[in-house]
């Protein structure tokens, strides 16, 4: 059945870092995962693993001084770490919606509720500009891209000799800073030796750089490989620029008809009511007002032609609202955010992420602020959106009660990587990574009477990540390689991954922890007894 | 996990229908929340006592309460059989109760006394009507008199008690706080943080202070080393650690946990909840463990109040708190308990709890004992209910 299903989304390889004061903060290190139709992803980890910050950078949300490596990120077609902000702007909230963790912090105090919902209504709703981007956009993407062709080349070109330069330039200053940070007793003899070791980098660098001659070749080079691109810039560039008059032409003639035929309209309205008074003048008030409203429903209608109204946006926000289970909307759509209680606030964001229906719902940790019962209420209604509109989820939270009840697939993230991912099935009755262990059983449920079995130490400081395995300083089953090198991912079944060296062929066997197995088998057990009963009812009925 | 023992009932600390209410505003715009209104319970010697509800229901006021960080409005609190802090909101209403009701009943003999007057005609037996009705009056006043002067003395004895604090029985009191980033001063040296509780209770000598606090945080599992470090250098559950070692520097009888788990990260909850779970064992510390996670609640607590706006609603062992939960709201808040368990989670059922379903017009809701040890707050038509619904 998983199978059937297309790919929504696609990660592939991402690495994200951050620059701070102290150096470069590696926050994702390679994550890799597929986001199917219609289900949900879980992405669990403690606080740090880097969660958050991959779907902020599905999002295209990173913070300021947040970096891509490398990596893509596919959705339709397109690589959302490569797009324009511009272009962004198309799917961001409107393909892909996010709900934030704090309702209190992401909704705006001195805004009335009504406006903060119809906002993006509003502003995305030009609907004949948004009409002529949409027709004119395929020309100009095909201009864009021989553009771009043309730029990559020039910029190679250039990159021959500008790119040595650099290279020094960085070295130098490195040599700098290396020189600074060493010890006195060490500074003739290292400083020395990083002096040398500088010289011999220098000259390496200086060797790459072209001489005239080869240079001219190069700029001779240069000009062949233009040509073509030249040739196929100039009747793009032509072709843009007729299909923009077309597209403009069409839209203005299709809107001097609209407006002409709203006014042949009204005309006919008038006429009718002037014929109605002349009949009986008695219900002249009453037929005027009559007259009134059809006109100002025609005008509204226009509009609408033009632009998303005020009206429009008002109706499905209301329509929304109440989707969403906030009672009376119509008085609710006028309040503040403080009149409202935490799971209602964050009913609002909610309805907020689903005002330009997105098809991918990305759910930062929804309910960690709130209740057990009003936790229990939100997620039946994200899971109840979920069949009503086909969205995605990814949904992000350390709760695994939550994720249990929510994940079709689950991934397990440490220190910026995935270390295992499979079916919530996969994950819960028969996990593979001692970090998923770790977890597991880390955390009481309702039966556990023994003693807790807590992961001792602190998550690895990704200024320095290390070297091998990261979790391998917290883990108790750390063999020698995972200090040394990182484990890749093993395949357990079709669906089910994880990164760790204790599954490779040569390594020792090792169960889960005693706790953890007794209590997936008591899980299992319960099961198979309900399952028996559950079954009996279902030929039942 | 080893149970408390119960063999000897000594209530360490007893709340008597204890109240906090919080005023805002004046005249038209006042407002009056009760944060808690009316929770009565005791606390054993050498138990965990486990209070859940939804967060706004009162159970960080109750403990604030206790440890006297809010006046309390009505209702006493016990510690060790001494009285620690009480309210006088209720002796006040006694006050104003009585010099209405002897105004009522002096008015009541007046106006039976115009109706005999009436009727009598000779001068002397109108003179000896009016003699003895005004004795029964001045009766009545003295009475009002006593009772009012015995209230007065009262309510003087509740403030003088709330007043001067018994700082050397407060010692024994000591909370941990639910934020263990804002709980700690960022300008104040761990050592100065853990010692400044000792310093208000008097000790000066620096050489004591020190090893004092050295033998505390070996205790909560820091080093000798991190004394003289900032809060800031310290990952969550290490400073949540360090909220465990301020309060345990007075050696005291009883801690009130109030959500020491909840601002941390998943990996690290399992590292306090240990350390809690160690020190009551090696200390023979009594705790209140503040909470809206049952999961943790049933793990860590021997009995378990359920708390509902203000009011404790169920409060049970909690074996037998799971096995026979009675209350609706008590039976809404378990099905709400996520477990890590997806077969299970996908057929769970959930069940609402909605006020509005109780019928309270009649009958005013108390708090009985429905069993040995398991309370509920019912009326009488749902105690039958609720008695047929239990199981052994």
């Amino acid at each position: 059945m998983m199978e059937e299903r297309e790919t929504k989304l696609l990660v592939e390889d991402l690495a994200i870092s951050f620059w701070t004061n102290q150096g470069m903060v590696r926050a994702v290190r390679g994550v890799s995962f597929e986001l199917k139709e219609q289900e949900t992803l879980a992405i669990v980890g403690e606080s740090g693993s880097g969660k958050s910050v991959t779907n902020r950078a599905i999002m295209g949300i990173l913070a300021g001084n947040g970096v891509i490596n490398r990596g893509k990120i596919m959705y339709d077609g397109q690589d959302l770490t490569k797009i324009e902000e511009e272009d962004f702007h198309r799917i961001r909230g409107d393909r892909i919606g996010m709900i934030f963790q704090d309702p209190m912090s992401s909704l705006n105090p001195i805004m009335r509720i009504g406006k903060q919902i119809t906002e993006g209504m509003l502003i995305n709703g030009k609907r004949l500009k948004r009409r002529y981007k949409q027709e004119v956009n395929k020309v100009k993407q095909e201009l864009k891209n021989a553009k771009r062709e043309k730029d990559r080349l020039i910029k190679e070109y250039k990159d021959t000799f500008k790119g040595p330069k650099r290279e020094i330039r960085e070295l130098k200053s490195e040599y700098r800073t290396k020189k600074k940070s060493l010890k006195r007793k060490h500074k003739k003899t290292r400083g020395r030796e990083l002096k040398e070791q500088l010289r011999q980098d220098i000259a390496e660098q200086k060797a790459l750089i072209p001489s005239k001659e080869e240079r001219l070749d190069l700029k001779a080079q240069l000009k062949k490989d233009l040509e073509p691109v030249q040739k196929k810039i100039k009747p793009a560039r032509e072709k843009f620029r007729q299909r923009k008059k077309e597209v403009r032409e069409g839209i203005k003639k299709d809107w001097r008809e609209k407006k002409e035929s709203t006014r042949e309209q009204i005309r006919k309205v008038r006429e009718e009511t002037e014929k109605k008074i002349q009949n009986n003048p008695e219900e002249k008030r009453k037929l005027r007002k009559e007259r009134r409203k059809k006109v100002t429903n025609l005008h509204e209608e226009q509009r609408r032609f033009k632009k998303v109204t005020r009206k429009e946006a008002k109706e499905r926000a209301l329509k929304i609202m109440s989707e969403v289970g906030i009672p009376e909307p119509e008085r609710r759509f006028r309040q503040y955010p403080f009149q409202f209680s935490g799971g209602m606030r964050q009913r609002i964001v909610i309805a907020i992420a689903l005002t330009a229906d997105p098809d991918v719902l990305i759910c930062d940790e929804p309910t960690t602020a709130l209740d057990v019962t009003i936790q229990q209420q939100i997620l039946d209604l994200i899971k109840k959106l979920k069949v009503e509109r086909n969205l995605s989820v990814i949904f992000i939270t350390h709760d695994l009660g939550v994720v249990a009840n929510m994940a079709d697939r689950v991934a397990v993230m440490y220190a910026g990587k995935i270390v295992e991912i499979g079916t919530s099935d996969d994950i819960f009755y028969n996990p593979k990574h001692p970090y998923t262990w770790a977890l597991l059983s880390s955390m009481p449920n309702l039966d556990t009477m023994e003693r807790l079995t807590a992961i001792h130490g602190t998550p690895p400081d990704m200024l320095h990540p290390p070297k091998g395995d990261a979790f391998a300083e917290r883990n108790e089953y750390a063999m020698k390689i995972d200090f040394e090198e990182e484990p890749p991912f093993f395949k357990i079944s079709d669906t089910h991954y994880a990164a760790t060296w204790l599954l490779h062929k040569d390594a020792p066997k090792v169960e889960p922890p005693e706790g953890l197995r007794d209590r997936i088998k008591q899980m299992l057990d319960s099961h198979d007894k309900e399952g028996a009963l559950a079954d009996g009812d279902s030929t039942a009925d | 996990m080893a149970t408390a023992q119960q063999t000897d009932k000594q209530p360490i600390l007893s709340v008597k229908d204890l109240k906090t209410h919080f005023t805002s505003g004046i005249g038209k715009n006042k407002l009056v929340v009760h944060a808690v209104d009316g929770v009565s319970f005791d606390i054993y010697k050498g138990e965990v006592f486990g209070l859940v509800g939804e967060s706004g229901c009162g159970k960080t006021t109750t403990g604030r309460t206790i440890i006297r960080l809010y006046e309390p409005t009505d209702g006493e609190i016990f510690f060790k059989g001494v009285r620690i802090g009480a309210g006088v909101q209720s002796v006040d209403r006694g006050i104003k109760h009585t010099r209405k009701q002897t105004f009522r009943e002096a008015r009541k003999l007046r106006k039976e006394m115009r109706v005999k007057l009436r009727d009598t005609e000779t001068m002397g037996e109108k003179e000896k009507i009016k003699n003895e009705y005004e004795e029964k009056i001045e009766a009545l006043k003295k009475s009002r008199d006593k009772k009012i002067s015995e209230l007065r003395e009262e309510r003087q004895k509740r403030k003088d008690d709330t007043k001067e604090k018994n700082t050397k029985l407060m010692r024994d009191i000591q909370m941990i706080f639910q934020d263990p980033i804002e709980s700690l001063n960022p300008r104040m040296t761990v050592k100065e943080i853990i010692a400044e509780g000792l310093r208000i209770a008097g000790m000066k000598k620096e050489k004591i202070i020190t090893q004092k606090v050295h033998e505390v945080l070996e205790i909560v599992g820091l080093r000798r080393e991190h004394a003289n470090r900032y809060p800031h250098e310290f990952s969550g559950g290490q400073r949540q650690r360090i909220g465990v070692a301020r309060a345990l520097i007075v050696s005291p009888d009883f801690i009130i946990a109030d959500e020491p788990i909840s601002a941390l990260d998943v990996s690290i909850q399992a590292q306090v909840i240990n350390l809690l779970d160690d020190l009551r064992q090696d200390l023979g510390l009594t705790l209140m463990f503040i909470a809206h996670d049952l999961s943790v609640i049933k793990y860590f607590s021997d009995r378990i109040a359920v708390m509902y706006y203000g009011k404790l609603v169920e409060l049970a062992s909690k074996e037998e708190l799971f096995k026979n939960p009675l209350h609706p709201y008590t039976r809404s808040l378990l099905s709400a308990v996520p477990h890590p368990d997806p077969r299970y989670e996908k057929t769970r059922k959930r069940i609402d709890y909605n006020p509005s379903m109780h019928d309270y017009k009649v009958d005013t809701p108390k708090l009985t004992e429905i069993k040995d040890g398991h309370w509920v707050l019912a009326n009488k038509a749902e105690l039958e209910e609720y008695k047929q619904r239990l199981v052994d």
